[in-house]
């Protein structure tokens, strides 16, 4: 049977929690030095995930000024971003390895994009229940 | 109000030809500035004018994409 893990709508602003939803879902990131929980934002339309500068320094990760650029687009096209491979794990689904732009803005949610978390994970917006439900692809 | 700026003040009627006679791109331009005016009159702060507005999620970002992918291939060529 698969496994599934539930998730509510997480308020943007405690002011107005009807019009502020978003889906924002708790994952715990593991690199070779740290682990770390935070929460990562539900991006459809993001080509690619996103990791904060901030967050990747947290996870003992450090910036290789020889590693190939990678271009970004939008808000983020101006600030440098490298390919990093980390381990994710969201709730009691399998872990899975996860590549993220690492981008020198830290002023930026953790982004969960097509490439790769939503190639690894089955994910259902119910948003009228305002609820997400994820599955292991496999 | 100084006689120079009495000179420059038009009509309506007047404005709705020069209006016209803009390329779509100024019309919008336009579109804007009145927008902000409305809202800055009526305090609005549906559209906070000359506030830069942040859209962080990397839309189209397909090389950027390729190259994760290929970062991927070699990790799971590490991993095994």
């Amino acid at each position: 049977m698969t496994q599934a893990a539930t998730f509510p709508f997480v308020s943007a602003d405690a002011a107005r929690p009807e019009a502020t939803q978003l889906p924002y879902i708790p994952l715990i990131l593991r690199a070779e030095q740290a682990a770390v929980e935070t929460m990562g934002l539900l991006d459809t339309g993001a080509t690619v995930n996103v990791l904060p500068y901030r967050l990747g320094l947290h996870l003992g990760m450090q910036w290789n000024p020889e590693a190939a650029p990678i271009q970004l687009t939008g808000n983020l096209a101006s600030y440098p971003a490298q390919a990093v491979v980390i381990t994710g794990r969201v709730k009691v689904l399998h872990e899975v390895r996860l590549a993220f732009a690492w981008t020198q803005a830290s002023h930026v949610p953790l982004i969960l994009g097509q490439i790769n978390f939503f190639l690894e994970f089955n994910v259902c917006f119910l948003r009228s229940q305002n609820t997400i439900e994820i599955t292991s692809k496999t | 109000m100084r006689p120079q700026d009495e000179e420059m003040i038009m009509s309506i009627s007047e404005l709705i030809p020069a209006i016209q006679s803009l390329s779509r791109a100024e019309k919008v331009q336009l579109l804007q500035v009145i927008a902000a005016e409305i809202a800055q009159d009526e305090e609005l702060s549906i559209i906070p004018p000359r506030i830069k507005h942040e859209v962080w999620s990397p839309y189209d970002a397909f090389d950027a994409a390729e190259q994760l992918i290929n970062a991927l291939k070699s990790d799971q060529h590490t991993m095994r």
